[in-house]
């Protein structure tokens, strides 16, 4: 079953590193689908904090 | 205040939490968990639809002697003198080395050697001994294995190094330069051509038995070459790339190994500590593990959420109905 | 039938008193509770069920996998979707879970008699990471073949890779498909049913309650909570 969106391809990567030459001192380099994921997950974290909840009804009346 | 009595105080001050008497309001458990699952169950269609999921065909040991008959020539001449990865592993396949180490704990070497491979043996001699209505080959290698270890040495050592130069033919064979390679010149060839053929993939796999599971052999006949860790490097799936989170193709990895496979990219695990490194990593990731299990009783580290206050939003609603 | 004597309190039988035990701990209206304190108004409460929820469709879908064998994926369409559904299922339980994990630090969920809630949680996070790896190892394809002789690695180096090979598909199938979910949902069970029985944690007080809270006699309990921290401390 063919997917609508094909990812059986080469992918994007995040690339950057602290300090040149042939050793840099760290290098990055993780999936665009990787940073992608933690990124969502960071927001969704957020947002389940910050977005208001709906009162509901009987709030803070049974004991 | 004493120590003592900082302590009881925070211990009174944790019982307080113990109980709610403040106010209930309805709430349906039952409805909650039924909604969750049909919105989790939808979303995994919807992805599964949407993206599918890799699955890129092993690379097996006779793809491997067509696609690079050089580098599995050179490979096998490796096992056959024990020089390969595997052959210079140590436990639990062989006892050439010790293993990694941290200090004088050896646990690689404690935990001994459960899974014997014999390089020379598993990888090249058998599958060759195995082959029938060849006497030419069957001589050859008897005449090997009954040449003292220098000669053997000798051998190997200068095929290995004429390999350094050697190409691949239109049929698939290899071409290198004629020398003293003594019966090599008659095995690696046969062994080659019984590795294209797909008769050493199962050779390597049912040597011990009919039925079988158990993969360590021509896995790590393959790891040892060039091939798979060159299309593993080619995706990003490699140690010094983050490759323990990365995935095939562009699909999402094993995200949550972040830490783990951080440590692979830095000092000194990537410098002083590289011939150690695994055992390095297993011991920090061992002791952040504990730590984290056992955060409720970390100093500083659990009094974190008090000081950078996050549960005034997420209590924000209780602390005005409260207030109020 | 003649009418038996009730047991005596001495010679209590063992079921009886498991039964006692586990109704004290949980009775039914704190096991299926239909109401919950008004502090819980946070979507952050939601994603310990969706983390449960996304561990039934691993499950469930897992379970189809089996029922055709490990080999059935590679070549049919069908089995490919249920694959697929499988590692989805992973992503979000792990997704899920981490953001649970995130919530639960910030509220400092442990609180409260509460530390064995937090403990099987993190237990069942770092079991849950082996039972996923056992997975990628069983695919049968490039992936399980780079993954498995990688790790290995780091297995042989603590001495772990002489009795848990992940070079045997074998032996891995057999722990990502019986023994690593076992002690996943045995973890995931206990850590519910504490929930169940301690309640999720109340509110931190702050300093509005806390001047209601220092105008009660004084005692040395009170000396320790009225620090300047804004927070009960």
């Amino acid at each position: 079953m063919a997917a609508v969106f094909n990812l059986n391809h080469h992918a994007t990567y995040v690339h950057f590193h602290i300090g040149g030459g042939t050793t840099p001192f760290f290098v990055f380099d993780m999936s665009l689908s990787n940073v992608i994921l933690i990124a969502v997950m960071l927001a969704v974290f957020v947002a389940a904090i910050a977005l208001p909840f709906p009162h509901t009804p009987g709030a803070g009346g049974q004991k | 205040m004493t120590w003592k009595e900082r302590r009881a105080a925070a211990r009174r001050e944790d019982a307080s939490y113990e109980n709610w008497s403040g106010g209930y309001r309805p709430y349906d458990l039952v409805k909650e968990a039924s909604i969750a699952f049909g919105v989790i169950l939808a979303l995994t269609v919807v992805l599964a639809i949407l993206f599918s999921s890799p699955d890129e065909k092993p690379t097996t040991v006779k793809s491997w002697a067509r696609t690079d008959p050089v580098d599995f020539v050179t490979t096998a001449t490796t096992e056959l003198d024990g020089s390969s990865g595997t052959g210079g592993y140590g436990p639990p396949y062989n006892h050439a080395a010790d293993g990694q180490h941290i200090g004088p704990i050896r646990l690689q070497k404690w935990f001994g050697v459960s899974h014997p491979v014999d390089t020379a043996q598993d990888f090249v001699l058998a599958p060759l001994r195995s082959i029938p209505g060849d006497p030419t080959l069957q001589n050859a290698v008897s005449t090997y294995q009954n040449a003292s270890a220098s000669q053997q040495s000798a051998w190997t050592t200068a095929y290995e190094k004429a390999l350094g130069n050697a190409s691949a033919t239109a049929s698939g064979a290899i071409s290198l330069k004629s020398g003293n390679y003594g019966p090599l010149n008659v095995m690696m060839p046969r062994l080659l051509s019984f590795a294209q053929s797909g008769g050493l993939d199962g050779q390597l796999l049912t040597s011990k038995q009919f039925y079988q599971t158990d993969y360590t052999k021509p896995l790590l006949f393959i790891a040892d070459g060039g091939l798979l860790a060159n299309r593993a490097d080619a995706e990003h799936l490699s140690g010094d790339q983050w490759g323990m989170m990365n995935e095939t193709g562009s699909y999402p990895g094993q995200v949550w190994l972040w830490l783990y496979t951080f440590w692979y990219q830095i000092k000194p695990f990537t410098s002083s500590w590289a011939a150690n490194a695994d055992i390095a990593v297993m011991a920090v990731m061992g002791v952040l593990s504990l730590l984290f299990v056992c955060i409720p009783f970390l100093p500083v580290i659990n009094r974190i959420p008090r000081w950078i206050p996050v549960y005034r939003l997420i209590w924000r609603q209780h602390y005005r109905t409260a207030s109020s | 039938m003649s009418v038996t004597q009730p047991p005596a309190e001495s010679s209590k039988s063992w079921t009886l008193r498991v039964r006692e035990r586990a109704v004290a701990a949980l009775p039914p209206e704190k096991l299926l509770a239909d109401k919950q304190p008004t502090y819980v108004a946070s979507w952050i409460y939601v994603f310990g069920v969706l983390s449960l929820t996304s561990l039934a469709v691993i499950i469930l879908t897992g379970s189809i996998l089996t029922l055709k064998g490990p080999g059935w994926w590679h070549f049919t369409g069908i089995g490919h979707f249920f694959n697929s559904m499988h590692l989805w299922s992973v992503e979000l339980f792990f997704f899920f879970m981490v953001i649970h994990l995130w919530g639960k630090y910030w509220m400092a969920a442990w609180r409260g008699g509460r530390k064995r809630v937090w403990i099987t949680g993190a237990v069942t996070f770092l079991v849950a990471v082996p039972c996923a790896l056992t997975g990628y190892v069983s695919q049968q394809n490039f992936d399980a073949q780079w993954i498995s002789t990688q790790a290995k690695d780091a297995m042989n180096s603590v001495g772990i890779g002489a009795f848990f090979n992940l070079l045997n598909f074998g032996q891995m199938y057999s722990y990502h498909v019986l023994l690593l979910p076992v002690a996943v949902v045995a973890l995931v069970v206990i850590h519910v049913l504490l929930v169940r029985k301690h309640g999720v944690v109340p509110p931190f007080r702050i300093s509005e309650r806390m001047a209601a809270f220092q105008s009660r006699p004084a005692s040395p309990a009170d000396a320790d909570l009225s620090s300047s921290h804004e927070v009960a401390s």
